[in-house]
């Protein structure tokens, strides 16, 4: 029935990749023995879900299953923390699954995995972990991608997948893709040429832009920056704590309407807890009219000062 | 389980709701739906004793010990108290 065809294999989120379908936004890597295998594959995916948990506009969830279709693209199908079936639509381009497999069907992967998927980037600090997190739009990318020009190393963007390692239950960030998603306006402020980005999808003036390389291994969070916009003249950068902390963070959970339809209230929940718990999270809002220059310096002083 | 809080009832927290200390406040969370609240400093604290079950009195005596108030202060704020936590599924009374 399968019949044999090429596969490709790499390493993103905490997992390795045994793949069907190429990915150039992935860091390639041969499975270790150590770590789980997720396999991907073109299939049938079912109209509808056993055991149907919730219904959204778009989804489907049920324990351990996730079922995503998305018009004109493609239907995902991801179970068990470690499979993922996709039924492309006819005629549809390559690049177009991607985008929404990477963004979606990996973050619902990763709730299966039990790890905690956050909306946030994440740059490199003196070898420790500083997230940027926030609803779309507030200048998670282009954080990272100003960060990035100045020299430092992008470990994730949009989503930023949060683990516990195994044996000292101690919280890291896994390095994701090799990627930024930067819209137009974006790129040329950073001054980054059209023709280096790939357009994510006909219509959307978004780009990927390739990052050269991200850490090869997981790493230690310093502190997690919520990131807002808002209609003062300050840059402003407090604490967050207690039950303030809590809501951001679980606010900006990737796709938290999946946790409890797919019989994770509880892990997730004490994952949520170690998180607020162990690190520091300050809130951070730019003014409207702030240019970016003023205000990276201001944030890179920032962790710089509170380490 | 009884759906009035009355002199001599013993409370006990609900065993499907977490509480967790963050920063020195207490969040809590249901395992059965997913919903969480946020709770103030003498819900913290009246959650903190009910780590075993309590009568209602020797809640109230607890409590002002603790915050120095007056009886009947204490007696009627804390009730109110209760019964809102009673509401939400967070304690149950029996």
């Amino acid at each position: 029935m399968a019949e044999e065809t090429k596969r490709f294999y790499y390493y993103a989120n905490g997992v390795y990749l045994d793949s069907c379908m190429k990915f150039p936004e992935l860091t390639p890597a041969y499975p270790s023995s150590e770590k789980t295998v997720v396999k991907i594959e073109f299939g049938q995916t079912p109209e509808k879900l056993e055991n149907l948990k919730a219904k959204g506009v778009r989804f489907q969830a049920a324990p351990n299953e996730f079922l995503l279709p998305i018009d004109d693209v493609a239907t995902f199908w991801v179970k068990n923390g470690d499979h993922i079936i996709i039924q492309p639509e006819p005629r549809v381009n390559e690049s177009e699954i991607r985008v929404f497999f990477l963004a979606s069907a990996m973050g619902a992967l990763a709730h299966q995995r039990r790890q905690f998927p956050l909306h946030a980037s994440a740059i490199m600090y003196n070898g420790k972990a500083i997230l940027f997190s926030g609803d779309s739009g507030v200048g998670k990318s282009t954080l990272a991608g100003l960060f990035h020009k100045k020299g430092y190393q992008v470990i994730t963007d949009d989503i930023s997948i949060i683990d516990k390692e195994k044996n000292t239950g101690q919280l890291l960030i896994e390095p994701g893709y090799i990627q930024l998603k930067l819209w137009e306006d974006t790129m040329n402020s950073l001054h980054i040429g059209k023709k280096e980005g790939v357009l994510l999808r006909p219509g959307l003036k978004k780009y990927g832009y390739p990052i050269s390389s991200i850490p090869k291994k997981p790493l230690e969070i310093q502190a997690i920056y919520a990131l807002s916009v808002y209609p003062g003249k300050e840059i402003l950068v407090r604490p967050l704590e207690g039950w303030e902390k809590f809501r951001h963070i679980k606010k900006r959970t990737f796709r938290q309407k999946l946790v409890d339809p797919m019989g994770y209230t509880e892990p997730h929940y004490r994952l949520l807890e170690d998180i607020c718990q162990s690190l520091p999270a300050f809130q951070l809002q730019r003014p409207f009219e702030e240019g970016y220059t003023t205000f990276v310096e201001f944030v890179e002083n920032h962790f710089q000062t509170n380490q | 389980m009884a759906d009035k809080i009355k002199p001599g009832s013993i409370i006990r927290r609900n065993s499907e709701i977490i509480g967790s200390d963050i920063d020195g406040e207490t969040v809590m969370m249901s395992v059965a739906n997913g919903r969480y609240y946020g709770i103030n400093q003498v819900g913290s604290s009246i959650w903190h004793l009910l780590h075993e079950p309590m009568q209602l009195e020797s809640i109230y005596a607890a409590l002002q010990e603790e915050y120095e108030i007056d009886p009947e202060t204490c007696e009627r704020e804390v009730l109110v108290f209760l019964e809102d936590l009673m509401k939400n599924n967070i304690i149950i009374v029996d």
